[in-house]
């Protein structure tokens, strides 16, 4: 999908009551979208089946934050994040982002899971401010590789300032 | 596609119908056009059922299929590609947001158990998403999880309180330990100090007590002696008193003779008196004789014989008296002599009575000295007895000492050991089941 989406700064919201469901391959093709994520974002489920994930990626999100997901899951464990993503339009959506891995019976990464619930609003707005410091981290830096080297860094100094591991921290916002 | 594969073969059986009406209404009229159009119709409205149930019949099998994985315990099973809307987009739908949600719970759980597995209470599950009796379950599961932090809290908490106090009471008792071994240490020194200086005491008691042997034994000789002494003054006494009377008796004696001297001197005066008489005598024989001539001559001879008899009488007299004065002188000094051996004697004898006396009160002193000493003695044997007692109650001590000092590393081991062995009893408690399954296996 080589479309440029520009943001629009418009925020949809979705049901408490509802999940927005993801199923991807091991390399984040998706798999799976039930129908609350294409009613969401707008695509339908044969334009987001085989795209990576990323086509849902809002500009204002450090790719530091998805560097620990993807480092976590890979891990064999399940990680939480709040995340802004954004609809085909361009209006965005935050989420409560429970990602697990898939196994199958002889315990193997067979794929990943995500689930995303409506996130309390104090938490987005402890993360917004966050998010925009470690993406302006990584904006000076012109390469790639030390830009999410330094925002990743900015993120896990964060962390270790608030005293206790991420897991649990994700939780107290 | 906006409509479901049913929906569209009802409305296909619909449109076949009226076909089917039409086809029977054109050959009843016998209006061929009619009838031909209705039968192509019927034909192609039957195709078009058709082939929707073909597409119901897959959609079904595909749902099936679905469901078959689901019953296995495969939760990535999706129904996927709907392309169908109404009732039956709708069931599709509604089966995958039924697993969606059972497969939320499923690794709500699961991550919530594992967290708990992990010694991790923060991990709740979220209920989001989730109702009816999955999130009744869920809710359970959270409130189990919650009274386990809880319980493991206070497990925790209590752990440490014993662990604390245990700590503490190891402390103290290293601590007691340690001073019990410095204590054991300085009764084991003083214990030695005292045995060798006990050793010292005893040595120097046993000597003492031989010289007070030594000295014993010669008081009592000194006694003995002292004894040989008063007899010894008390013989001289009595000779002293001996040589006295004797003495009285030579003075007596030689009073005595004084007299027989003063008498003698008068006999003597008394034989020159006769002697100068008979000298006289004789004078006048010779006269007489001298006159008778030679009738007269040889009684001039006697008469000149008697003369000088006369004059050896009063020689040998004048020689007495000689005598008798020299006996007298002689006497008197010996009188002189004997009155001063006297007073000697006397002295003598009063000197020996003192003599006695002091041998006397010497002998008593002595025999004080001689009890003293014996009591002293028996005082140095008992000392010696207590010291022996000492010296083998500082070596009890000693012994002692050294029985607690090892005792005290002991001790002081077992109390290390205690602690171990409650940090390890801890530990185990705290690693609880997951251990004890490790270490079984």
């Amino acid at each position: 999908m080589a479309r440029r989406v520009t943001p629009t700064d418009r925020e949809i919201h979705f049901s408490p009551d509802d999940l927005i469901v993801s199923k991807t391959d091991l390399k984040g093709r998706i798999t799976y979208a039930n129908k609350v994520f294409c009613d969401v974002c707008g695509y339908a489920e044969a334009e987001l089946m085989g795209q990576p994930h990323s086509i849902i990626r809002h500009p204002d999100m450090p790719r530091a934050v998805f560097k620990l997901l993807w480092d976590t899951i890979q891990d064999g464990r399940e990680v939480f994040a709040y995340v802004k993503n954004m609809a085909r339009n361009g209006d965005h959506y935050w989420v409560f982002a429970h990602v697990t891995p898939s196994f199958d019976e002889s315990r193997r990464i067979v794929g990943y899971h995500s689930n995303r619930r409506v996130p309390e609003r104090r938490a987005i707005e402890a993360v917004a401010p966050l998010y925009a410091e470690v993406l302006r981290e990584e904006a000076r830096h012109a390469n790639g590789k030390d830009a999410l080297a330094a925002g990743h860094r900015r993120l896990i100094d964060f962390v270790d300032a608030q005293g206790m591991p991420y897991d649990e921290l994700v939780f107290s916002l | 596609m906006n409509s479901s594969s049913l929906s569209e073969a009802n409305a296909g059986a619909a449109v076949l119908a009226v076909a089917l009406v039409l086809a029977g209404a054109g050959q009843v009229l016998a209006v061929p056009v009619v009838a031909n159009g209705g039968l192509v119709a019927a034909v192609v409205a039957l195709a078009f059922v058709a082939s929707r149930l073909v597409r119901l019949c897959r959609t079904c099998r595909a749902v099936a299929a679905v469901a078959e994985r689901i019953a296995r315990g495969d939760f990535e099973a999706r129904i996927l590609n709907i392309r169908d809307r109404g009732s039956l987009g709708r069931l599709q739908h509604a089966f995958n947001d039924a697993i969606d949600r059972c497969d939320a719970f499923v690794r709500e759980s699961t991550a919530a158990m594992a967290a708990i597995r992990d010694d991790k209470y923060h991990r709740r599950i979220l209920p989001k998403g989730l109702h009816g009796n999955v999130r009744l379950a869920a809710e359970t599961i959270n409130e189990a999880t919650e009274a386990i932090r809880c319980r493991v809290a206070a497990f925790n908490a209590n752990t440490a309180r014993f662990e604390d106090a245990i700590g503490r009471v190891i402390d103290a008792m290293s601590g007691a330990v340690g001073n019990m071994e410095s204590t054991a240490g300085v009764l084991g020194q003083g214990a030695a100090a005292t045995r060798d200086r006990a050793e010292v005491v005893e040595r120097s008691s046993e000597e003492a007590s031989s010289n007070m042997e030594t000295v014993a034994a010669a008081t009592t000789e000194l006694a003995a002696s002292a004894r040989e002494i008063g007899r010894e003054v008390d013989r001289s006494a009595a000779i002293a008193r001996d040589a006295v009377s004797k003495v009285e008796h030579a003075s007596r004696t030689i009073a005595s003779l004084s007299s027989a001297t003063g008498r003698i001197d008068e006999i003597v005066e008394l034989i020159n008196a006769i002697a100068a008489q008979t000298n006289l005598l004789a004078l006048n024989a010779t006269i007489e004789a001298a006159r008778a001539g030679e009738a007269g001559k040889g009684f001039a001879v006697v008469a000149q014989e008697v003369k000088t008899l006369a004059g050896q009488t009063a020689r040998a007299t004048e020689d007495i008296s000689k005598s008798i004065v020299e006996v007298q002188t002689t006497t008197r000094a010996a009188v002189d002599a004997i009155t001063a051996i006297g007073a000697t004697m006397a002295e003598v004898d009063q000197i020996t009575a003192h003599v006695a006396e002091a041998i006397g009160a010497q002998s008593l002193a002595t025999q004080e000295i001689a009890r003293n000493i014996e009591q002293a003695f028996a005082g140095v044997r008992d000392i010696t007895t207590i010291i022996r007692g000492v010296s083998d109650h500082a070596g009890e001590s000693e012994r002692h000492a050294g029985m607690t000092m090892s005792a005290s590393g002991s001790l002081a081991e077992q109390s290390h050991q205690l602690g171990v062995s409650v940090k390890e009893f801890l530990h185990s408690l705290k690693r609880g089941a997951r251990g004890a399954e490790a270490t079984a296996a």
